[in-house]
């Protein structure tokens, strides 16, 4: 009897281990399945929270034929801060062959409100575009890091160009 | 027997407890992730229209007293005795009854400098002499039609698309309020000498811009 009880109570520290063991090795991996989803979830909600808009009259972009320059505006229309640099923009699917950016009203982080205002060149605008013509033109940037993820913003308007 | 059943039963428990442990976390997350999109829940995107928008390059926006002149009293107005701009101004007399300053309260529109005279402010002994300066001021009505508030420093004016300008820097209020709220119609008064022959007025917030021809 003494014998019997002993063995039952070996079986049920043994089960008791065995399922405490199990229990926390399918608790602490469910653990890390949820925090890689999280993390998942969170970069697709940093991914909502980043964007850019052409900003300015898109009937007067100015285009200067003298310096063959296209001066365009973009704002940040997220909630966190988008970087300068690197940036692509294509008119009528060409790339200029420099540019140069500033951020408005003033500092080199453009936060979410501000401008960038970008000065586009190519010489060989000056052959394909003219005063009034409609261009199409499309943007594609990246943001700063939002909870460890950076995020793509682009955007794409059609513009007529006005020479001062 | 006894002890078997007893064995079943922890193991139930423990794997019910386990259930429960993973189900809790999971909601727990789900839970939090919810809170989070309510809370990043993207403001609504702004509506707007441009009332009026109307250029004078020819507005009087500074006047220098050139002789404050004497014997004035205080309560009448300045105003222009050639032209037909619409300016008008309040002043002050220090003790002799000179005017010793001078509130523009509308600039008017002109096509040459306008001379300046005082009426209804007394019997002068002399008359006061002004020079004025004219120059350039876009003034234009701003509704909001959205349901959210718009905050100024989020809020851009361009003229011709170019010049891109805070709207705070260019408006000023009675009072300290920067929000831009539903329903809310803003006038504002740009003296701005580089906007001279332009043609358009645009405003962007976020995402969305709107353009008036200028009167």
């Amino acid at each position: 009897m003494a014998d019997g009880g002993a063995s039952s109570m070996i079986m049920l520290i043994t089960a008791l281990l065995i399922s405490g063991g199990v229990s926390a090795v399918l608790i602490g991996q469910w653990s890390e399945v949820l925090s890689v989803a999280q993390l998942e979830d969170r970069a697709s909600l940093g991914e909502s929270q980043v964007g850019v808009a052409i900003a300015g009259d898109p009937a007067m972009v100015a285009y200067d034929t003298t310096l063959n320059t296209i001066t365009l505006y973009f704002v940040n229309t997220g909630e966190h801060a988008l970087e300068t640099s690197p940036y692509e923009i294509r008119i009528n699917g060409d790339a200029p062959t420099s540019s140069s950016a500033s951020v408005l009203p003033s500092g080199t982080s453009w936060e979410p409100g501000y401008l960038l205002e970008v000065t586009l060149t190519n010489a060989s605008w000056n052959t394909t575009l003219s005063d009034g013509d409609d261009v199409a033109v499309f943007f594609i940037g990246i943001s700063e890091s939002v909870n460890s993820h950076t995020h793509s913003v682009t955007t794409y308007a059609e513009v007529r160009l006005h020479v001062a | 027997m006894g002890a078997s059943v007893g064995v079943g039963g922890l193991i139930i428990g423990v794997s019910m407890l386990v259930v429960f442990s993973m189900a809790y976390q999971s909601i727990a997350m789900q839970i939090d992730s919810g809170l989070d999109r309510i809370e990043h829940a993207e403001q609504p995107t702004a509506t707007f229209r441009i009332d009026d928008a109307t250029l004078w390059e020819g507005a009087v926006v500074a006047v220098t007293i050139s002789n404050g002149g004497a014997g004035y009293t205080a309560g009448g107005t300045v105003v222009a005795s050639s032209g037909t701009g619409g300016f008008s101004a309040t002043y002050t007399v220090n003790g002799t009854g000179a005017i010793s300053s001078v509130v523009i309260t509308s600039h008017g529109n002109y096509s040459a400098s306008p001379t300046l005279t005082v009426t209804g402010g007394g019997t002068p002994t002399t008359n006061a002499t002004f020079s004025v300066t004219l120059g350039n001021v876009i003034y234009a009505n701003f509704t909001n039609t959205g349901s959210g508030a718009v905050h100024h420093d989020q809020m851009w004016l361009f003229v011709d698309g170019q010049n891109a300008t805070g709207f705070s820097t260019a408006y000023s209020s009675s009072i300290s309020s920067e929000r831009w709220y539903s329903g809310e119609t803003l006038a504002l008064q740009w003296f701005n000498a580089s906007v001279s022959g332009t043609e358009r007025l645009a405003l962007t917030v976020g995402s969305t811009t709107v353009a008036h021809i200028l009167g």
